[in-house]
């Protein structure tokens, strides 16, 4: 591919290129334009959470309302969700929401990266969650937690089709739940810079630019909503485990 | 809830001092909005692809396993598919009730 059409191709801004070349042992860990806005993005949620601890008063300044108002919604996913007992692990819920929603939004800032745009950014926090959930349920429930696979009220000739049936859709969670927030931002994104690419045709371009303003706002809303709905996900995921049937 | 998973007791106390502090107007819980529509029909297709998926992956590593080809990769790629609908329906119950 030419230089010249590379630059102007919707899927430079997915470029993964690395900032500080590094290598540990055969391993390729460099510090790349991706690790820099996941750093980014811790240390925006850092300044905001401290932020809103730092002077605690009756009547909350911004960074006190905003960081309280985020804290509330998380936990009311998880109380509404997965129940009381599961405010336990409330830390790593309201950390991942955080990040997913931080990537997200920060995503949309041009010439920015969208970190969660990359499946194995959210496959991996998919992967993490989904062994957490599983040992989580083993623990508490031992091995009758495979019970899990059987829905209730099975009759006894179509088991083993259900248990199988059960599984693979087990192992599809998280899957689905990595693919998901990864399609919605990378489908976003690229409709943004082709749309984008249409505004220069002259007078007519005025449409795609004016469709642009409005997908604009729209993605912003996505951006949330993928934040929403992965929390939402782990907080159902982690009530299987907890409350058995 | 189960009787067998009580929260941490640090976490009652915080519980119990919170509901006496607030304000009687306050302990209603505040109703949430539903996620909507939209959320809902985009997180259908991808459960849909994500069990068809992995059944489908599931098979053909069981018959490049067994050396059944191709008869586990389509026995999972329909399992996969019953999966997929099973999860839209899981879901679908969370979300209206």
């Amino acid at each position: 591919m030419s230089e010249a059409v590379h630059e102007h191709s919707p899927l430079t801004q997915f470029e993964v290129y690395p900032l500080l070349p590094l290598k540990f042992g055969a391993w390729d860990v460099s510090f790349t334009n991706a690790s820099l806005w996941m750093m980014i993005v811790v240390a925006a949620i850092t300044l905001l959470m401290f932020q809103g601890v730092r002077r605690r008063q009756l009547v909350p300044n911004r960074w006190q309302s905003t960081s309280e108002m985020l804290l509330e919604f998380v936990s009311g996913i998880v109380r509404e969700n997965a129940g009381h007992a599961a405010m336990q692990y409330f830390p790593l819920i309201f950390t991942i929401f955080m990040f997913v929603l931080f990537c997200n939004v920060l995503g949309m800032i041009p010439l920015s990266f969208t970190v969660t745009s990359h499946i194995i950014v959210t496959f991996a926090m998919a992967a993490i969650i989904f062994l957490g959930v599983t040992l989580i349920g083993f623990i508490k429930h031992g091995t009758h937690f495979l019970s899990l696979f059987l829905p209730a009220g099975t009759p006894w000739w179509m088991m083993p089709l259900m248990i199988v049936i059960e599984m693979v859709s087990y192992m599809a969670r998280p899957v689905s739940l990595s693919i998901r927030l990864a399609a919605n931002m990378l489908a976003g994104h690229l409709l943004l810079k082709i749309v984008a690419g249409f505004v220069m045709i002259g007078l007519l371009g005025i449409f795609p630019f004016a469709f642009l303003l409005i997908f604009t706002g729209f993605e912003i809303f996505i951006a949330c909503l993928q934040a929403y709905i992965f929390t939402l996900l782990t907080c159902i995921y982690l009530n299987d485990a907890l409350n058995l049937h | 809830m189960t009787k067998s998973d009580e929260p941490l007791p640090s976490l009652d106390g915080l519980q119990r001092k919170i509901d006496q502090t607030r304000p009687e107007s306050d302990k209603t819980p505040p109703s949430d909005t539903p996620p909507g529509a939209l959320g809902n029909a985009m997180r259908l297709g991808t459960d849909l692809l994500a069990g068809v998926g992995v059944g489908g992956v599931l098979g053909y590593f069981l018959d490049r396993w067994l050396g059944t080809s191709p008869v586990c990769f389509i026995v999972f790629f329909f399992l996969g598919f019953a999966a997929g609908v099973r999860n839209i329906l899981r879901n679908s119950d969370k979300i209206d009730g």
